[in-house]
């Protein structure tokens, strides 16, 4: 029993457990990841190494193409937990029987790496508990749009009935140059029986909620375009088409498929000088976005357009192609809305903070 | 980049430079004249290095920090920082450390300055206090582990050739001040980690998400952990030590000046998600 317990509290075991967990993190951080890849990138990524087929097989059955979710990354935290625990409490159980020295670090060294230990215990056991109940869901939302129960159950079925519901509005953006400086959205919260709430997210400004913690994440524009008939005045609504931010270097597109075989693209340019011959007489500037609508009609060009829109006009504009009016009524914001459940995370916040401390008391003399 | 921040730059990377070569010359030559020299190239370099960097603020009208150039030269500038403080706490020139020490800081400022350079606002993104905490103690760390690293090497040198460096320390003592190094920079890449964490959740809603960078930063952490761990209960020193720090450090490398240029990534160099 002794033997055993020296074995799951040793420095050695802690060593062996630190590589192999510093092997998997960067296997994981090499390997293509099911999180960020989809299955047919990974085949395509065997296909194109086939040397390497028969060690791919073996990762694939180990499940090491979704490392930090597979068993052997849990068992080796597990173990990291076990050897921590047993190391700790080596050190704190003054067992005569046993014959321990708990005593043999002194002073502050012991107080150091007892503090240092229980804050990684618990930071372990959080973390631990953290990945198996936290989730996280993401909502593209709009400017002047509400986000309710039938929405956040349409979203994800793992979604728990919410009593509340969201209302967007007041998007922000403030530019210097092509760099946005500040970006936010208001956000008024309603729940039944209870007065509105209103708040204000921004970048690296969360908000919590019960429990649930809203963070804004990327955004784009969101135009709404009309196509109109001339000569027979059929007309489609208004669509709202969801494009980048003009900082990133892409173009983007949206189509849209109306009756007739005809079709509608939207691009845009997010910097109208790299973009396409034609194009250099536009001056680029983030608050008027180049739009470059192409319509097609049985997979034939009718013809392109450009347009560009001035938002702080925010005025209608229009073009021709063809015998097709393209019209761009309104410009709005989008954003994507993190929401997220995040159990033990003060937790994992305060056990980090305390590794500190434990670590500044049982290296202190060790520096000094 | 404006011109006189140009000049600045320039001025500091050839001090540096003249720091390098006569550290390199003290190497085989062992001449006092040489050590001196150095200390003072490096110190002028110094002086210019912080020059440079309060313009770069001036004109920028914010923390360098914003892109592969600014972090650089914060970076390379904290480093020299630690190893002038390091040289006037053991009243010594280290010139064999400085050798590598300024080697490194030359490569980190032309990294930076074959990159962009050019004066951009602070993103949203980056305008959270706990960024500058995430950081400075980046920096700190990589400076301590840079100047560790050096005395590293001067200690692998030494041991493999112990003809070499007759006049340094004795091989105990390097390890020991490497050593020391080392513990001040696990616990300011912890700070690093840990604030960088609670920026993460506030930026992208988690705390922890295996972006390619925090990755390797656990990585190098780790590394360092087991290096600390064999060195106080396996009481592994000398050699096996000095190749762990050197891993350890390219790990750290492969962090800072790997990642940002081979994956994608949402973090340091690479432009932020706004």
């Amino acid at each position: 029993m002794k033997i055993f317990f020296d074995f799951l509290a040793s420095a050695k075991l802690a060593v062996w457990v630190l590589v192999i967990l510093l092997v998997l993190i960067a296997l994981g951080s090499v390997l293509p990841q099911a999180g960020s890849f989809t299955p047919h990138e990974i085949h395509a990524w065997q296909n194109q190494y086939p040397l390497w087929a028969k060690v791919f097989v073996a990762f694939e059955y180990l499940n090491f193409f979704s490392i930090f979710q597979c068993k052997i990354f849990f068992l080796t935290l597990g173990l990291l937990f076990v050897n921590l625990f047993c190391c700790t409490l080596k050190r704190c159980l003054a067992r005569k029987e046993w014959n321990y020295s708990p005593f043999s670090l002194t002073g502050s060294g012991w107080w150091g790496f007892t503090i240092l230990h229980v804050a990684l215990l618990f930071m372990t056991a959080g973390v631990l508990i953290h990945q198996k109940y936290s989730d996280h869901w993401k909502f593209l939302v709009r400017e002047k749009m509400w986000l309710e129960k039938d929405m956040f159950r349409q979203a994800a079925h793992t979604i728990p009935d919410l009593e509340f519901r969201l209302f967007f509005h007041k998007f922000q953006i403030e530019y210097q140059g092509d760099v946005v400086t500040k970006r936010s959205f208001d956000l008024l919260v309603q729940k039944p029986y209870s007065r509105p709430w209103l708040t204000t997210v921004a970048v690296n400004k969360p908000f919590t909620y019960q429990g649930y913690s809203f963070t804004m994440d990327d955004y784009g524009f969101a135009p709404y375009f009309r196509l109109r008939h001339t000569p027979s005045g059929w007309q489609t609504g208004p669509h709202p088409a969801i494009l980048p931010p003009l900082e990133k270097n892409i173009s983007d597109c949206n189509i849209f498929s109306f009756a007739h075989e005809l079709q509608l693209r939207i691009d845009i340019f997010p910097n109208a000088l790299d973009a396409k011959e034609g194009l250099q007489h536009i001056a680029y500037e983030p608050q008027k976005p180049v739009f470059m609508l192409s319509l097609w009609q049985n997979k034939k060009l009718l013809g392109s357009q450009l347009i560009q829109y001035d938002i702080s006009k925010r005025q209608a504009i229009s073009c021709q192609i063809g015998e097709y009016e393209i019209s761009l009524t309104r410009l709005d914001y989008w954003c994507s809305f993190l929401m997220s459940y995040n159990p033990m995370l003060y937790f994992i916040y305060f056990s980090m903070w305390l590794c500190i401390v434990g670590f500044v008391i049982r290296y202190c003399r060790t520096i000094i | 980049m404006k011109t006189p921040e140009l000049v600045c730059f320039w001025i500091t990377t050839a001090w540096y430079l003249v720091a390098f070569a006569s550290a390199i010359f003290f190497v085989f030559f062992a001449r006092e004249k040489l050590a001196r020299i150095c200390t003072w190239a490096l110190r002028i370099g110094c002086i210019f290095h912080v020059i440079t960097f309060i313009l770069r603020w001036y004109y920028a009208a914010h923390v360098p920090l914003s892109n592969t150039y600014e972090s650089n030269l914060s970076s390379s500038l904290i480093a020299m920082f630690i190893f002038l403080a390091l040289q006037i706490i053991v009243k010594n020139h280290l010139a064999q450390v400085a050798a590598f020490a300024s080697g490194i800081v030359v490569l980190v400022l032309a990294t930076g300055m074959a990159s962009d350079t050019s004066l951009k606002a602070l993103s949203a993104a980056y305008d959270s206090y706990w960024l500058f905490i995430h950081v400075f103690f980046a920096w700190f760390a990589f400076g301590c582990f840079t100047v560790a690293t050096a005395f590293s090497g001067v200690y692998l040198t030494k041991s493999y050739n112990p003809k070499a460096m007759t006049t340094f320390y004795s091989l105990e003592a390097i390890d020991k001040i490497s050593y020391k190094l080392v513990a001040v920079g696990v616990l300011f890449h912890a700070v690093m980690i840990v604030s960088g964490a609670i920026w993460a959740k506030n930026l992208w809603g988690h705390y922890w998400s295996w972006d390619p960078v925090e990755t390797w930063a656990l990585i190098a952490f780790i590394g360092y952990l087991v290096y600390l761990h064999i060195r106080s209960f396996w009481k592994v020193f000398g050699k096996t030590a000095a190749w762990m720090m050197v891993l350890s450090f390219i790990f750290l490398l492969i962090m800072f000046w790997g990642l940002p240029y081979i994956v994608p990534n949402a973090h340091l160099q690479t432009p932020m998600r706004k």
